[in-house]
């Protein structure tokens, strides 16, 4: 587990152009999203004492200032940009199978030749796949949803003997829903490397396959996934601490926090590269074990 | 106490006897009067009443002794009463015809058709023994609705005449409602407010807008709250043992039997009487100066005392300092459990109820919220009885109003709603902020009943833009002007009933006092705009010119001699031209974006530009900041749609702001209140570059689902 942990940084940090090229997608897409903010901004509020004077912090009577007199022209922009969100998030789909591909190729030199192949090739493939188990996140929230509502006696508050009764029922039922939740997106990686790695067009296959091979290999599996989320949380720590200590109500610091916001998003990036090629190498290993043995 | 003539040795005895029990009596009396506290009330309305609870059929069953007197030169034939229970007996009722959604525990079927509730007066004699039960009828004063019973009118045998008294003995029952309109009962929780047969108000001729005398006792309506006058409460409330009960004034008995608790609460000069009582209920008490402070939670929630504790005793101590003394020896808090949701935010004599979750943050501070309205409802209409019902914001707006000044005041001007995650926002600028966010704030004017804000808009002009009001009010009068103002109105109608008027009258007797003729005559301008109106306010400032003084151009003395001409608009387009003395042409004309040749370039014209958007018209201040440093204040009377200041100097201006101190609380848009010359290039960068990120990360965060 911790040379598939350690393997996994090893890719990441041998694949800088890859990595390089999905934080520009991330910034090109932000910024289609985010871009018409500017502008009417500018022409709102641009020229408002209101704005500057709320620089120190959040200022209660501004947003809500802003929102007022402003609101609609802000949805408008919301919108847009929920749907270049969306179109990221395909575009994401596009680019696991490349991901995937070339990691499947971990011993070869690195070819941006084999990345662009795997995202064509897989990319419907993915996409099913990522249909299917947003179905199944959905089914489990939704079965946590029920036993919540049935161990709090509803979400009546007049049935209730206290309002306790909520925390408790939450308390109960959160720690299960986030483990199958994560098992649920375990699985999820592990079949879209079975899927790269066997080539095949029906999904149930690599699906069951993974699922088997999760199993077979649960503590191996749990332990590498909770180490590379360790890692995502130390990178999180860290940026929340940075954060913390700056204020926005300068064109220094204001830059300085975008700054520490954009290693931030290398960080997840990376912690997401780290997830899919760790568990491919330990993928790997594991298929080289059974086919020794 | 009688003395008799001393006549006959047996007749000396007895008179001997007369005259030590008479001597006994006075003594006695005389104890009686020093003991009894004065007076604070007319008690016009004094009550005796010894109620049963029966947990399993959640019945009341009461004797009650009603002692009247007739406050006014009228005779009266006829009484009165409020029964409000009666409001939730079927779907008749007025108060469920005018509400638009049904209260959920009104379903039609048979174990639901339990939770309806009724008051029943079984029998009702006066003191003379006339039986008045079989005349007594229902009466629909408001809306002639002939199904609505929550008014009882009671013809009398014999008259009141003018300030005299009555005493009536009832009988009634009552069932008690599944929680609805702030009363009743759930599971094993009991509120009981609005719950006994309550006398109306006979208003006197010249009472509020009473021009002849009157009952004031309207039907209960879905908005809108009550009005009752001052009296004494002896209150007597006999529950299992294992009920803990909680009540407005103080306990004077108890008595225990093998099943049942018996206690006696007494409260003077109030106009109300509250009371609780659950199984699971845990006191906790506090003190501040000589008042008992009780808190009455549920076992998991005793963990909010000392935000309750904290709290109460902030309102305590900041209105005694500006209003006046809280004159009560208790203060009940009631925290009511989940299930009895709907009992809290309410305010009674002495006993307020507020509402507190176990899953919010700290920072979301609801209790803190809720018990200091419902505490400044002490003054706003316990003492200071209003009429809720025709002049909800003469209690609610002012609650509201003090809401704000006490919290911002100790929790902190931008953390006393919420502090929470980041997330900032005071109690004044939350309540500004809900009043704008309405669909229509012109909705309605302030001065409708409850009941004729046909459209909604009830909660926030009553409330919310009533204090808004208030606190324009204090900026154009100042702090020091406007608690006089209060003090004074507080002062002398505490234990009466005044109307709108009467604070307006107030208002206009102290600001000319105070101001002079800065304001005007009175304020009757301000609030003919402002309550009796149903506008915004909006002022903004529309544009700043700065441009160069341009020095005299063109021909003067000698006709054949030009000075240089110099063309200058914005700074878009600027053109320099020369004009040619020979050939008399206009030459090099060129764009340039610089100021024209000959201008002075050390001097500049500057102009602001002002305009009035809302039509209520209100004076205000105005801040013009030059770029040398330098500051202006401007006044301007607010009367017109637009105004303009200019200057002439070496600085240009760099910002202006109407109302810098915020004064003029009730401007709609204070983002249009100012404007710099230059655009706030910072300020933009900010908010787009937290908005950009945001996308990244949301971006980032729903790729893991791929």
């Amino acid at each position: 587990m911790m040379s598939a942990y350690a393997e996994g940084w090893k890719l990441v940090l041998g694949h800088f152009k890859m990595w390089g090229l999905f934080y520009v997608c991330n910034v090109l897409f932000a910024l289609v999203a985010a871009y018409p903010l500017n502008g009417f901004l500018q022409s709102t509020i641009g020229d408002s004492l209101a704005i500057m004077d709320s620089l120190p912090g959040f200022d209660y009577t501004f947003v809500t200032g802003f929102l007022n007199q402003y609101g609609k022209g802000f949805s408008l922009i919301l919108n847009q940009s929920f749907l270049v969100i969306g179109a990221f998030l395909l575009f994401s789909v596009f680019l696991s199978g490349g991901i995937l591909e070339v990691f499947k190729r971990r011993k070869e030199d690195f070819a941006f030749a084999h990345f662009w192949s795997g995202c064509g090739k897989y990319f419907f493939r993915l996409l099913r796949l990522m249909i299917y188990f947003m179905v199944g996140q959905g089914t489990l929230l939704f079965l946590a949803w029920t036993c919540f509502k049935s161990l709090s006696g509803g979400l009546s508050p007049f049935v209730l003997e206290t309002d306790r009764d909520w925390v408790n029922a939450f308390k109960i039922i959160l720690p299960f829903y986030l483990f199958f939740a994560s098992l649920f997106m375990m699985l999820h990686d592990y079949a879209k490397i079975h899927i790269i790695h066997q080539g095949k067009s029906l999904l149930f296959q690599p699906i069951f396959q993974a699922i088997k091979m999760v199993f077979q290999n649960f503590f191996s599996c749990i332990f590498l996934y909770l180490l590379n989320f360790a890692t995502f949380l130390l990178f999180f720590g860290i940026y929340y601490i940075v954060r913390n200590l700056l204020n926005a109500d300068t064109m220094t610091s204001i830059l300085l926090i975008f700054v520490v916001g954009q290693f931030f998003i290398l960080a997840r990036i990376a912690t997401k590269l780290l997830n899919l090629g760790s568990a491919t190498v330990l993928y790997q290993e594991r298929l080289r074990a059974s086919l020794e043995s | 106490m009688v003395i008799l003539p001393f006549f006959a040795p047996n007749t000396i005895i007895l008179n001997l006897k007369l005259v030590i029990g008479g001597f006994y009596g006075l003594i006695l009396n005389i104890c009686t009067i020093f003991a009894q506290d004065p007076a604070l009330s007319p008690r016009t309305a004094n009550y005796d009443i010894k109620a049963y609870l029966d947990v399993k059929a959640h019945k009341i069953t009461a004797k009650q002794t009603l002692y009247w007197t007739n406050p006014s030169d009228d005779t009266i034939r006829s009484l009165q009463f409020h029964l409000y229970y009666n409001a939730f007996k079927n779907t008749e009722s007025t108060f469920l015809r005018e509400r638009n959604d049904f209260p959920s525990f009104l379903k039609n079927s048979e174990e639901d058709c339990l939770k309806w509730a009724w008051l029943e007066v079984q029998k009702m004699v006066d003191e003379y023994g006339n039986d008045l039960t079989p005349t007594m009828h229902y009466i629909q004063p408001d809306d002639g609705n002939e199904f609505d019973q929550t008014v009882l009118n009671v013809p009398l045998k014999q008259a009141v005449l003018p300030h005299e008294s009555i005493k009536i003995d009832m009988d009634w029952e009552s069932k008690i409602p599944n929680i609805a309109a702030r009363t009743g009962y759930n599971k094993e929780y009991y509120f009981m407010a609005q719950w006994f047969p309550k006398v109306g108000v006979y208003e006197p001729a010249g009472t509020r807008f009473a021009e002849k005398g009157q009952w004031n006792c309207h039907q209960y309506h879905s908005s809108g709250e009550y009005y009752a006058d001052f009296g004494v409460y002896e209150v007597a409330i006999n529950v299992p043992n294992e009920y803990v009960v909680g009540s407005s004034g103080s306990l004077i008995k108890e008595a225990k039997t093998a099943a049942r608790t018996t206690y006696t609460y007494k409260l003077e000069d109030v106009i109300d009487f509250t009371w609780t009582a659950s199984p699971h209920f845990v006191i906790q008490e506090t003190t501040w100066k000589d008042v008992t402070i009780k808190l009455l939670t549920y076992p998991h929630h005793t963990h909010f005392a000392e935000r309750y504790f904290r709290t109460t005793k902030n309102a305590l101590e900041y209105l005694d300092k500006h209003i006046g003394v809280y004159p009560y020896k208790t203060l009940t808090i009631v925290d009511p459990p989940i299930h009895g949701l709907f009992t809290g935010g309410m305010e009674y004599p002495t006993l307020v109820s507020s509402l507190s979750f176990c899953f919010l943050p700290k920072g979301i501070k609801t209790p803190e919220t809720l018990v200091t309205h419902e505490f400044v409802h002490q003054y706003f209409m316990q003492m200071v009885a209003s009429n809720e019902q025709e002049e909800p914001w003469l209690d609610e707006g002012f609650t509201t109003y003090f809401e704000g000044r006490i919290l911002d005041h100790y929790e902190g001007e931008k953390t006393s709603t919420i502090d929470v995650w980041g997330i900032k926002a005071g109690n004044i600028e939350f309540n500004r902020a809900e009043f704008l966010a309405m669909d229509n704030p012109k909705i309605a004017e302030n001065n409708r009943w409850s009941w004729d804000y046909n459209h909604g808009g009830y909660g926030k002009i009553a409330y919310n833009k009533t204090a808004l009001w208030l606190r324009t009010l204090e900026g154009l009068v100042g702090l020091e002007t406007m608690d006089e103002i209060m003090k004074t109105y507080f002062e002398r109608w505490k234990f009466k009933h005044p109307c709108g008027q009467d604070f307006f009258d107030i208002v206009n007797e102290i600001v000319p006092k105070n101001h002079g003729n800065e304001l005007g005559e009175n304020m009757d301008w301000f609030f003919e705009q402002v309550f009796y109106g149903s506008d915004i306010c909006d002022y903004s400032v529309a544009n700043i010119y700065n441009k160069p003084v341009g020095k005299a151009s063109g021909f003067f003395e000698d006709l054949n001699d030009c000075v240089f001409m110099t063309v200058d608009s914005d700074h878009k387009n600027t053109y320099i031209a020369s004009f040619d003395k020979d050939s008399k042409v206009l030459k090099n004309l060129n764009k340039q974006s610089l100021v024209a040749q000959n201008s002075d370039e050390s001097l500049f014209k500057s102009e602001v530009v002002l305009n009035r958007l809302g039509e209520v018209k209100l004076p205000v201040e105005v801040e013009i900041l030059f770029e040398d440093g330098t500051k202006r204040l401007e006044k301007w009377n607010g009367q017109e749609r637009s105004m303009g200041f200019k200057y002439v100097g070496e600085s240009k201006i760099k910002s202006v702001e109407i109302d810098p101190e915020q004064k003029i609380y009730m401007d709609a848009n204070f983002l249009n209140n100012s404007k710099t010359a230059e655009i706030q290039i910072t300020g933009i960068r900010k908010y787009w570059l937290q908005f950009l990120v945001s996308v990244q990360h949301v971006m980032e965060m729903l790729s893991l689902l791929v």
